[in-house]
């Protein structure tokens, strides 16, 4: 899954920066952001160790 | 003069010209060529010589002084060729066209490079006198067969955000854009590495708390796929 969430941020990334080389700066703020979380998701998935509380 | 000296002063002239060559290709094309512009001050083309003076010096001395020879071809050279940019007027980059800068910026790279060491061919490390002698160490997991898809999956996004930035038509977005794009492209990569080295690691956790762990970032997804559908759905 972590992997599929990878994918989807890069994805998402793509289409943030193309609709900003587009001109329409609120769906290159949504993909950018997707991006982000997507990114976010994917490593605290895969990390290791359980984190400290 | 025996074989050994020439090849000793064939060597010195490569370790002097490896930093020097790019460094005058990129004070050339970023900083001679605004100073030598008519609209720019004497002061700014004392300085692009002063530069060039540092660049050539250092490079000159570092081979028997190595740190006077950085402070001088790498840290005075670029403080004379910011002091250059500064003094040649409000917008020195205007003065330069993107190609040029784009091939300045390639120099620059070279330059960094040049001052960088390699370990010379044929030798070995353990033959140095400082060497920490011990067992060797042997690393602590096995590369796990997905890492290597996992880190080409996120280098092939990176590049692929690296390029449609260039697709930005809009000056003043442009550099945004770009911005944005090495951003989201150095993220991927780092983030590609630590899932294809996490990969090889025994995971203590269950699925559940894998899941659980990424709670936040997951459900601020859901919430921000929601959003952009309800938009979709209200502009339709």
């Amino acid at each position: 899954m972590s992997i599929a969430l990878l994918a989807a941020a890069a994805v998402w990334f793509g289409l943030g920066v193309y609709a900003l080389a587009h001109r329409e700066d609120v769906r290159a703020l949504f993909g950018l952001m997707a991006g982000a979380l997507s990114l976010s998701a994917a490593t605290e998935m895969r990390r290791a160790t359980t984190p400290k509380s | 003069m025996s074989n050994a000296d020439r090849r000793r002063q064939v060597q010195n002239i490569a370790s002097y010209a490896n930093p020097l060559l790019p460094g005058l290709y990129a004070w050339v094309a970023t900083v001679g060529y605004p100073a030598t512009a008519p609209a720019a001050t004497a002061l700014s083309r004392l300085t692009a010589v002063a530069a060039l003076g540092a660049l050539i010096g250092g490079c000159a001395i570092a081979p028997r002084h190595p740190t006077w020879g950085r402070r001088i071809g790498v840290l005075a050279f670029i403080a004379l060729s910011v002091a250059t940019w500064l003094l040649s007027g409000p917008n020195p980059s205007g003065k330069l066209d993107p190609l040029s800068a784009a091939l300045g910026t390639v120099g620059w790279v070279l330059f960094a490079f040049g001052w960088g060491s390699l370990r010379k061919l044929g030798s070995v490390p353990e033959d140095d006198p400082n060497v920490v002698m011990g067992p060797a160490l042997r690393s602590r997991h096995h590369r796990a067969g997905e890492a290597l898809p996992v880190l080409a999956l996120s280098s092939a996004g990176a590049v692929l955000v690296l390029l449609l930035a260039w697709r930005t038509t809009r000056p003043t977005h442009a550099l945004f854009a770009h911005s944005v794009a090495l951003l989201c492209a150095i993220w991927l990569v780092s983030a590609g590495g630590s899932i294809a080295t996490d990969t090889a690691r025994r995971d203590r956790r269950s699925p559940f708390e894998r899941i659980r762990a990424a709670a936040a970032p997951l459900v601020g997804l859901a919430l921000l796929l929601s959003l952009g559908l309800l938009w979709v759905l209200y502009r339709a």
